[in-house]
């Protein structure tokens, strides 16, 4: 079953200004993406900062109104036009956020924290919460004592556990993971990533993580979203994506991370991301591009096969080998 | 070895709290030789930008206090400058990258005004404003002038991190403190900024303390590393040497733990437990509730073992101190 399915989606959001406040352009933080999440299924979405990842896998939940698209959760298409349409899917659908140290109330005990989704979604009777807690606590690794703590009592990675804690109380089948480790040290990235990994197994979730690493989103995932200024440029099993990227975006993004390998040195890609509000015409990626040609700055590519991927680009990489095998 | 640019000893730096002092860092040592990259690494908390604001007495004040050590630069005593010639020295002498360039400028003035005050200052250079649009073209800025009259909140991340760099590096300085100097940026910049410091770094001949928390970028522009882990530097050696075989166990587990782009094999090995808080830190090693191979001896705390060309802090490696054996044995 496909748990997630976005068509065209758009989130747009409004400049104000002028004596009236009459607005004046768009941000396009997410300009017309398709995205799915199959069941049991692990999805990157990879992109740098300002790409509009976080506002798509906010705007997938109902946590931000969506300007036009269908999106579909669990093959039921939403009215999106009200924010009410999510109601039933919000237990099935979690969300962790990137910083641990303000996504949880810093007044309120973990075990308030943990059991106010219980309550809501009346996943146990009110006796049961306290136990209920405890257990969930446990399965992230914390001890059940903890549950009379408050947040600022803990470290960045035992914070993020209680936060993951939360976002499985309710038995979901789908997290959507925003940056869960950036704001976490190398040594408890791991840690956080595993305990996430195992609970995918046992409860049969699928997650959807939202990140700008690379090498985290090969460690674990099974496909791979790359966005740049709002779109996806390509889509890609992870296997296929590492070993042949096709968008030039993908190939720079891959060449300038730095390796512990002393002997490959990363490559550089010039100029900036551009703003989401003066989107160029074309294509989105054709300031930076060392490839690009005169029908870049005209049309943006839409996306298409080419091999096993998908990509929004004209002139997608192309690879020896595989041309021999096709042919 | 002919003497080394910079010679840190035993430099403990502690913070002033109610309870009392508690050290940050503990008994920091290394040196940093002529032209040279050394890249210092480390968790967030471990001490490593304390060490870099005590190399150039920049520790936040009042609070925070050099306990005791040693910094010799170019055979001046660093701790015994009087703040005057302290002030000639930041900046000619040694200077400084920030992690994060928005907040290490001021909002209020334009760049060009912000990089003549370093001028005005150290009384160089005849012509500064030929200077200042030299060393911006070369950072790679394609027209000087408009940059000059910019405010920082008109320039990108990245463009504010150029900026950083030229005055890092206008002044000929003998050593760059370069503290998270990416950190803030997106990789694609990053890698924009590390090879145009690294290219500096080689056009100029000056050394470069690279701090972070990015074992990759110190894999491929440091000669040396140096490893700290709560307060302490734990390993230090030759960086070639030291991915191939990490000797301390928090080396070993920090690199299981990084996921790698370039390997087949995705599985990430985490360390069990947390970085230790500075009031909590053990009186022996400071990684035995982490460390698979603790034993009673680690009570004590572990002076360095030189072994192979390395100084490592743990006592796995007190019986080869001084001999070549391989250490794959003990573990």
């Amino acid at each position: 079953m496909i748990m997630i399915e976005a068509k065209g989606l758009r989130t747009w959001f409004p400049i104000s200004g002028g004596v009236f406040g009459r607005t004046v352009g768009h941000v396009r933080a997410v300009d017309g993406i398709d995205v799915s999440v199959s069941e049991q299924e692990i999805v990157s979405i990879v992109g740098e900062s300002g790409c509009g990842k976080s506002t798509l896998g906010q705007s997938l939940v109902g946590l931000l109104p969506i300007t036009s698209g269908s999106v579909t959760l669990q093959g039921r298409t939403l009215d999106i036009s009200n924010a009410n349409s999510w109601r039933p899917f919000r237990k099935d659908f979690q969300i962790i956020f990137q910083d641990p140290f303000t996504s949880l109330n810093p007044r309120h005990t973990i075990f308030r924290i943990l059991s106010e989704p219980l309550r809501l979604h009346h996943i146990c009777p009110a006796r049961e919460l306290r136990g209920h807690c405890a257990e969930l606590l446990q399965k992230v690794g914390l001890p059940p004592d903890y549950l009379d703590r408050f947040p600022h009592e803990f470290s960045g990675g035992q914070r993020q556990r209680i936060a993951i804690a939360r976002s499985i109380g309710p038995r979901p089948r789908v997290i959507i993971c925003d940056e869960v480790v950036s704001a976490l040290d190398v040594s408890v990235q791991a840690q956080i990533i595993n305990l996430l990994l195992d609970l995918k197994r046992e409860m049969g979730l699928s997650l959807m993580f939202i990140t700008h690493d690379l090498s985290l989103v090969k460690a674990i995932s099974d496909r791979v979203y790359v966005m740049y200024l709002g779109k996806i440029v390509e889509e890609a099993k992870t296997r296929d994506l590492f070993s042949h990227p096709r968008h030039p975006y993908t190939e720079a993004l891959l060449q300038s991370i730095p390796t512990l390998d002393r002997a490959v040195r990363p490559r550089t890609l010039g100029g900036d991301v551009p703003s989401p509000v003066n989107v160029p015409i074309g294509c989105v990626f054709q300031g930076r591009c060392p490839y690009v040609q005169a029908i870049c700055r005209t049309v943006h590519a839409e996306i298409r096969e080419v091999g096993a991927s998908k990509v929004a680009c004209y002139f997608p990489l192309t690879y020896k080998t595989e041309e021999n095998k096709t042919s | 070895m002919s003497n080394p640019l910079l010679h840190v000893e035993d430099l403990s730096v502690g913070f002033r709290l109610d309870q009392g002092t508690v050290a940050v860092t503990d008994s920091v040592s290394f040196d940093i030789d002529e032209g040279e990259v050394f890249g210092l690494a480390g968790e967030s908390g471990c001490g490593k930008t304390i060490t870099a604001l005590a190399l150039l007495r920049l520790l936040p004040k009042p609070g925070s206090v050099i306990l005791s050590g040693k910094i010799m630069f170019k055979g001046i005593d660093v701790l015994a400058l009087p703040l005057p010639r302290l002030r000639d020295f930041r900046g000619r002498e040694i200077s400084m990258i920030f992690q994060e360039p928005s907040a290490a400028m001021d909002p209020l003035l334009p760049i060009g005004k912000q990089m003549h005050e370093l001028f005005e200052y150290h009384q160089v250079a005849d012509n500064p404003v030929q200077r200042i649009r030299e060393i911006l073209s070369r950072v790679g800025f394609p027209d000087p002038d408009r940059i000059l009259n910019s405010y920082p909140h008109e320039l990108s991340g990245g463009m504010l991190q150029r900026v950083m760099i030229a005055m890092a590096i206008v002044l000929r300085p003998s050593l760059i403190i370069a503290d998270e100097p990416t950190t803030a940026l997106d990789v694609t910049v990053q890698a924009q900024i590390m090879e145009l410091l690294y290219e500096m770094q080689q056009a100029t001949g000056t050394s470069v303390l690279l701090i972070t928390h990015n074992l990759c970028l110190i894999a491929q522009y440091a000669k040396r590393i140096a490893i700290m882990y709560a307060g302490r530097i734990v390993e230090s050696g030759e960086c070639g040497v030291f991915l191939d075989k990490p000797l301390h166990p928090y080396s070993q587990g920090l690199l299981r733990a990084l996921p790698n782009l370039r390997s087949e094999d995705p599985t990430l090995i985490p360390i069990p437990g947390q970085v230790p808080q500075p009031s909590d830190y053990a009186s022996g090693c400071r990684f035995i509730d982490r460390c698979p191979h603790a034993f009673a001896r680690c009570r004590n705390k572990p002076p360095l073992f030189s072994i192979q060309n390395r100084l490592v802090a743990c006592y796995l490696y007190e019986n080869d101190h001084g001999t070549s054996e391989n250490p794959e044995t003990v573990l």
